[in-house]
C-alpha cells in the first residue's frame, strides 16, 4: 500500500515540476537561464538553498550516523553552520556586487579577473568535478529510493530520476530549478517534521523519548566530544573551511536579487543546521527504540538503511508513501542545484571560451542547455558505471579545498600575490592532494584516510600556501586594475 | 551609515525581530551542542522548526506568485 501512495504523490509532483520547466522555458539571456537573471528573492533563496543543501546523504546518512555514532556526529553540520554565516558576513555582499559589476557567473570568473585567463581552466576543472560527482551520487540515491521504496530496477530508477530532473532543468534553467527546489524543500521539511513526530510518537511522547534515549544509549553516544581529534580537524576543513571557496556558494551569492538579499539569505540559512539535527536526533531515538524493543529492525542493518527501512516497513502506509516521496524531493532538489552549477561552469568557463567568435544570445542559451545535458549525462554515467563514487566525491572535495583555498584567499586579501604564483599554487596544491588521496586509498583502503597521520587536504594546503608565498616573491605582479578588482577592501558592500 | 545598517540594511521592527530570532536560535543550537544536551536540542528542534517551515511556505508562496505574474503573462 505504501508503494501505491508513493507513486501517487511522485507522479503528481513530477508533473508539477515538468509543467514549471515548460512554463519557464522562454528565457531571454544566458544570465536568465543560468543565474535566474540575478533576481532570486529572500524566501525563494532561503527555501531553495535549504532544499539543495540537505541532500539524500543528509537525511538517510545522518540518520545512520545518529543511529551508530550518536550526538558527536552532529559536528558534520555544526562546522558548516558556522562557516556559511561567516561566508555571508564577510563575502556574500561583495561577491554579489562583484558579479553585477563584471558579469561574473562562476568562481573561475572571480579568479580570472584577478590572476588572468590562464587560471580559468584549472579552476573550472577542479570546480566541475564536485557537481558532477554529487549529481551522480544523487542520481544513484534516486535509483536506490526507486528500488527500495517503489520496487523498480536500480538502473531504471536512476534513469527515471535523472530524466525528470533533466527535463525541468534543461527547459526552464535556473528559474525552474530554484522554484522546484523551493517546492521540494517544503515537502522535504514537512517530511522531516513528520519523521521526527512519528519517532517521538513510537516512544510515547517527547519526555519518554528523552528518558529512554538517556537510559539506554551508551554515554559516548550522548556526548559531542567523543570524536577523534584528527577526524574533527578533517571535518572542520572539509565541511567548514571548504564553504569559503565553494563554487556552488559563489553561484548562490551571484544569483541573489541584491547584495543585501545575498547576505540576509545566506545568514538565515544557518537555520539549515537545526534541520540537519532532526536526522541525527531521529537516528538516536530510533537506536533507543530498537534497544528497548519498541521497534524491530533487522539485526546487523547497515546504518545507511535505517531511515529507508523505517519509512518503508514500519510506519503506516500513507505516512510511509509521503515520506518516501519527501525523501525523493530531498534528493532531487540537491541534484538539480548541482546540475545547474556544473552546467554554468561548463558553459561559461569552457564552451563559451572555446568558441572564439561572438555568439548570438539564442545560440548561447542553446549551448547552456547542452551544458545541462552533458553534465546530467556525466552524472548518470558515473551513477551507472563508477562503483566508487563516494571516494571520488571525497577526492573532488579534497582537490577543491587544497587547490582553491589559498588562491581565493590571496585574491581577497593579498595584493602582492602574482598570477603565476596563483596558477602554481592551485595546480600544485590540487595535484599533491590528489596524489596523497591515491596513496591513502592504496595504503589504508580509503582516499579520505590518513597516511602518517596526515590527510590529503593538510598536505595539499601546505604545499599550496608555500608555493603562493615563494613564487609571489620572484614573479611579476598583475596590473593595478586586476589587483584591485577582487581585493576585499576595494569591493563596496552595496552596488554603487 | 552605521555598522548595523551597513550589515543588515534598513531594519524594520519585523526584520529586527526576525534577526533576533535567528541569532537566539543560532546561539542556542551551539550551546546545546557544546554542553552535550541532546534533550535540549530536541526541544529546540521540535518547537522552532515548524514555525520556520510555515514562514518559508508563506514567504515563498508570495514570491512565487510575483514570479508567476511577471513571467507567465
Amino acid at each position: 500500500m505504501t508503494v501505491v501512495y508513493a507513486w501517487g504523490f511522485a507522479i503528481a509532483f513530477f508533473a508539477l515540476f515538468t509543467w514549471l520547466g515548460i512554463k519557464f522555458s522562454r528565457v531571454e539571456s544566458t544570465g536568465d537561464f543560468l543565474l535566474m537573471g540575478r533576481s532570486v528573492g529572500f524566501w525563494l533563496f532561503f527555501g531553495a538553498y535549504t532544499g539543495a543543501a540537505i541532500g539524500g546523504a543528509s537525511v538517510a546518512g545522518f540518520t545512520g550516523y545518529g543511529w551508530s555514532q550518536g550526538y558527536s556526529s552532529m559536528w558534520l553540520i555544526a562546522v558548516s553552520g558556522i562557516t556559511v554565516p561567516a561566508f555571508a558576513f564577510f563575502f556574500a555582499k561583495k561577491i554579489n556586487v562583484f558579479g553585477r559589476k563584471y558579469g561574473a557567473y562562476t568562481l573561475s570568473d572571480f579568479l580570472a579577473r584577478r590572476f588572468g585567463e590562464e587560471i580559468r581552466i584549472p579552476t573550472s576543472l577542479i570546480s566541475y568535478l564536485r557537481p558532477v560527482f554529487i549529481s551522480g551520487l544523487q542520481f544513484l540515491a534516486l535509483g536506490l529510493v526507486f528500488k527500495v521504496g517503489f520496487g523498480l530496477n536500480l538502473k531504471l530508477g536512476i534513469l527515471l530520476g535523472a530524466g525528470v530532473v533533466l527535463l525541468y532543468t534543461v527547459t526552464g534553467g535556473q528559474l525552474s530549478a530554484i522554484t522546484s527546489q523551493w517546492f521540494q524543500s517544503i515537502i522535504q521539511g514537512g517530511g522531516m517534521l513528520l519523521f521526527l513526530y512519528l519517532v517521538i510518537r513510537y516512544h510515547g511522547g517527547l519526555s519518554s523519548s528523552i528518558e529512554r534515549m538517556y537510559s539506554v544509549l551508551p554515554q559516548h553516544m550522548l556526548s559531542a566530544w567523543s570524536t577523534d581529534l584528527s577526524v574533527l580537524s578533517l571535518w572542520i576543513i572539509s565541511m567548514g573551511l571548504f564553504y569559503l571557496v565553494d563554487p556552488w556558494l559563489f553561484q548562490w551569492a551571484y544569483m541573489a536579487r541584491s547584495a543585501q538579499t545575498s547576505f540576509d539569505a545566506l545568514v538565515a540559512v544557518s537555520l539549515s543546521s537545526p534541520w540537519g539535527a532532526i536526522s541525527f536526533l531521529g537516528g538516536m531515538l530510533l537506536a533507543a527504540a530498537a534497544r528497548t524493543g519498541i521497534l524491530a529492525f533487522p539485526s546487523g542493518i547497515s546504518p545507511d538503511q535505517v531511515y529507508l527501512y523505517f519509512i518503508s516497513k514500519i510506519i503506516p502506509p500513507l505516512a510511509g508513501g509521503f515520506l518516501l516521496v519527501a525523501f525523493l524531493m530531498t534528493v532531487m532538489s540537491c541534484a538539480s542545484s548541482f546540475l545547474m552549477t556544473g552546467a554554468t561552469l561548463l558553459f561559461n568557463d569552457v564552451i563559451e571560451k572555446a568558441v572564439k567568435r561572438p555568439l548570438s544570445e539564442e545560440k548561447k542559451i542553446l549551448l547552456s542547455r547542452v551544458s545541462v545535458l552533458i553534465t546530467a549525462l556525466l552524472g548518470v554515467a558515473s551513477a551507472l558505471w563508477i562503483p566508487f563514487l563516494i571516494p571520488l566525491w571525497i577526492m573532488g572535495q579534497a582537490l577543491a579545498i587544497a587547490g582553491l583555498l589559498v588562491p581565493v584567499g590571496a585574491a581577497w586579501f593579498w595584493r602582492k600575490a602574482t598570477p603565476r604564483a596563483a596558477l602554481y599554487s592551485l595546480s600544485l596544491g590540487a595535484t599533491t592532494a590528489f596524489v596523497w588521496s591515491l596513496l591513502a586509498w592504496w595504503k589504508v583502503g580509503d582516499p579520505n584516510g590518513f597516511v602518517l597521520g596526515i590527510h590529503a587536504v593538510h598536505v595539499g594546503l601546505a604545499i599550496s600556501l608555500l608555493t603562493m608565498i615563494l613564487v609571489s616573491f620572484f614573479t611579476p605582479r598583475a596590473s593595478q586594475e586586476m589587483e584591485r578588482a577582487t581585493l576585499w577592501k576595494e569591493i563596496p558592500w552595496e552596488e554603487e | 551609515m552605521s555598522l548595523i545598517e551597513k550589515t543588515f540594511g534598513k531594519l524594520t521592527p519585523i526584520k529586527a525581530a526576525a534577526w533576533i530570532f535567528v541569532f537566539i536560535l543560532f546561539v542556542l543550537f551551539y550551546v546545546f551542542f557544546f554542553i552535550n544536551s541532546p534533550a535540549l536540542m530536541l526541544y529546540l528542534v521540535v518547537y522552532t522548526l515548524p514555525p520556520i517551515w510555515i514562514a518559508t511556505i508563506i514567504g515563498g508562496t508570495l514570491e512565487m506568485a510575483k514570479i508567476f505574474r511577471r513571467r507567465l503573462k
